[in-house]
């Protein structure tokens, strides 16, 4: 439990730290915050979020607008990734 | 001699006739006219819909010549409110639902629109609307939804009220629909289009150079309200009874999804999205199975991307220019034979030319001014005397662009006359970024200029700033600036980097030397 703590602080950070180079500001930066619905990124913002991803986590997110994401569920797919992605 | 479209048409035309019945054969009219969500619409449908809807104008009191706006994504209620409204002889305005809630405001007034077709969410975000001519909203999501009141229109609209014929008897040279251009002014223009214009349209660049067919599917990553996105998805099917897919696709993400579900055969995108699709090659393929042809606008496709494109789909990027006054699209790349880099020839019926300073051809290499004539021009914009006469002379529009025509007959996009840019297809007024910098407590100075990064990429906002004596440059202050700039404009206006000068150059006269910047 405790590691996977730890391992949401460093990714929620590090996503923190991909959003705020893209002109986000920190405030608006929650666990709970829905990168459309509340950050409006648009595509080009939406993709190079995307490519970070994968460079630091090589995550495959898709982030299509009509399945919005909480940070924290981003999170959660970096931390504990589902079966079949890892496959 | 250049062949004329639009006098092969009658005297008295009515555009939404002409496309709506011409699909009507027993051959077209079962076939699909639209896809959107899982709903599709057969040309005979999409037929009795537009007359119900012309016939619930009618009965709203929609008067003819009057403006009705339509803010609406991209669905079939668009699609039916644009053309019902066009048979009833009301003039359309689509309204881009990523302007500003300012700029809507601005349009609502400016037109004059009698009716206004929106959904809920809109009108929440608008409140009330300040217009002395506003008579009617009419809400596609309201407590009994437009789909469900048209439902119980029967169709036959117009007889008994004096009209020989089903459809407003309007002439091919009488406004047909407007739509709103951000233009160099700060406010956007109606520019004025005509009955004959979509014909000409797309018998000229549809038809005759991209060759659309019947069987083609059809998805345009601009949107309706853009004058690209009328053309491709709104009259240019219709001209041919192909079928067009209506998507709220609002990323690169989206668009991937939409076109392995809907299968498209031509797809007209923009070159951000391209750029987009290529990144994400890794994370999102793209299924390009479907493709018989892409094509682009809007703004300059960088070369790398026509390459990469090419080497990783075998497909070629068709690229090509148009202006939202002249409609659509007049200088274009051919199918097999696309020139990477340029806009490249002439769409038949245009007249395309580079002139030099003195109004004359400018010798080919040579850099100059780009004038376009042909059918498809816009009558003037609304309002805006001054800014029509300058725009045109006789059927010529001069564009603001400057261009070189090479030997070949290709042409090469080599700047602005004035400091405005494109990113993403959108205008971006240097000086409307400059002055929500300069509000910014450290911001001495301020100028914007695009970027075009030497590979080849896409253009890019760049920020000069000069600070206050009691700052210093730091990337602290870099990202306030930006999120400062954030707050108060759409993603592509703000700038991509800020790069801090002791003072900004300037010329004698005490402008800024935007060409210095564009050096550094």
């Amino acid at each position: 439990m405790t590691g996977n703590r730890t391992n949401n602080l460093t990714v929620m950070d590090a996503i923190e730290t991909i959003l705020v180079g893209l002109g986000i500001p920190e405030d608006t930066i929650r666990e709970d915050t829905l990168i459309h619905a509340h950050l409006g990124l648009d595509s080009v913002e939406t993709v190079k979020l995307s490519l970070e991803l994968k460079r630091q986590f090589d995550l495959d997110l898709k982030l299509g607008t009509r399945k919005d994401l909480t940070l924290a569920e981003i999170c959660q797919m970096v931390v504990a990734p589902s079966p079949a992605r890892s496959a | 001699m250049m062949k004329s479209i639009s006098t092969s048409l009658p005297d008295i035309f009515n555009v939404a006739a002409h496309f709506l019945e011409a699909n009507l054969v027993p051959e077209r009219r079962d076939r699909v006219a639209i896809y959107y969500r899982d709903d599709t619409y057969t040309y005979a449908q999409v037929h009795s819909w537009v007359r119900r809807m012309a016939k619930f104008l009618a009965e709203l009191g929609g008067e003819r010549e009057r403006r009705i706006a339509i803010l609406l994504p991209d669905t079939p209620e668009f699609v039916f409110a644009f053309w019902g409204a066009i048979w009833l002889g009301m003039v359309p305005v689509p309204i881009n639902t990523a302007c500003t809630l300012e700029d809507v405001r601005y349009i609502l007034q400016d037109c004059r629109a009698q009716v206004l077709v929106t959904d809920r969410s809109w009108l929440e975000r608008l409140g009330k609307i300040e217009s002395l001519f506003l008579q009617h909203v009419v809400q596609i999501d309201g407590d009994r939804s437009l789909m469900s009141l048209l439902s119980q229109q029967d169709e036959s609209i117009l007889q008994g009220r004096g009209y020989a014929n089903d459809w407003v008897q309007t002439d091919r040279e009488e406004p047909a629909f407007w739509l709103y251009t951000s233009g160099s002014t700060g406010r956007p223009k109606g520019a004025i289009h005509l009955h004959q214009s979509m014909v000409v349209c797309a018998e000229n660049y549809g038809k005759e150079l991209v060759g659309l067919q019947a069987n083609d599917i059809i998805y345009s990553v601009a949107k309706m309200p853009f004058a690209y996105g009328l053309g491709n998805t709104l009259y240019m099917p219709m001209s041919v009874g192909a079928a067009a897919i209506l998507s709220d696709a609002a990323n690169a993400f989206d668009i991937i999804t939409d076109i392995q579900t809907y299968r498209p055969t031509v797809l007209f995108g923009i070159p951000g999205i391209y750029a987009g699709i290529l990144s994400l090659a890794e994370i999102a393929p793209l299924d390009v199975s479907s493709l018989r042809l892409c094509l682009s606008a809007a703004e300059q496709l960088p070369p790398t991307i026509w390459s990469k494109w090419r080497e990783l789909y075998g497909l070629e990027i068709c690229e090509g220019i148009g202006t939202t006054e002249l409609l659509h699209i007049f200088l274009s790349n051919r199918p097999g034979a696309c020139r990477p880099g340029t806009s490249g020839r002439p769409v038949p019926g245009y007249d395309v030319r580079v002139v030099d300073d003195r109004g004359c051809t400018a010798l080919d290499g040579e850099i100059g001014a780009l004038e376009v004539a042909g059918e498809s021009l816009m009558l003037g914009y609304w309002n805006r005397l001054s800014a029509t006469r300058s725009a045109l002379y006789g059927t010529t529009m001069r564009t603001g662009d400057k261009y070189i025509r090479d030997a070949d007959g290709y042409f090469r996009f080599m700047g602005r006359n004035d400091d405005f840019f494109k990113v993403n297809g959108m205008w971006v007024s240097p000086f409307e970024v400059e002055d929500v910098l300069l509000q910014h407590q450290s911001i001495l100075d301020a100028a914007v200029v695009p970027n075009t990064e030497p590979d080849g990429d896409l253009t890019q906002v760049i920020a000069y700033v000069s600070l206050k004596s009691d700052f210093a440059p730091s990337i602290e202050l870099e990202r306030s600036i930006r999120q400062a700039v954030k707050a108060q404009l759409p993603p592509f206006k703000v700038p991509k980097s800020i790069q801090f000068l002791d003072a900004l150059p300037r010329t004698p006269t005490g402008k800024v030397h935007r060409q210095a910047l564009l050096k550094i």
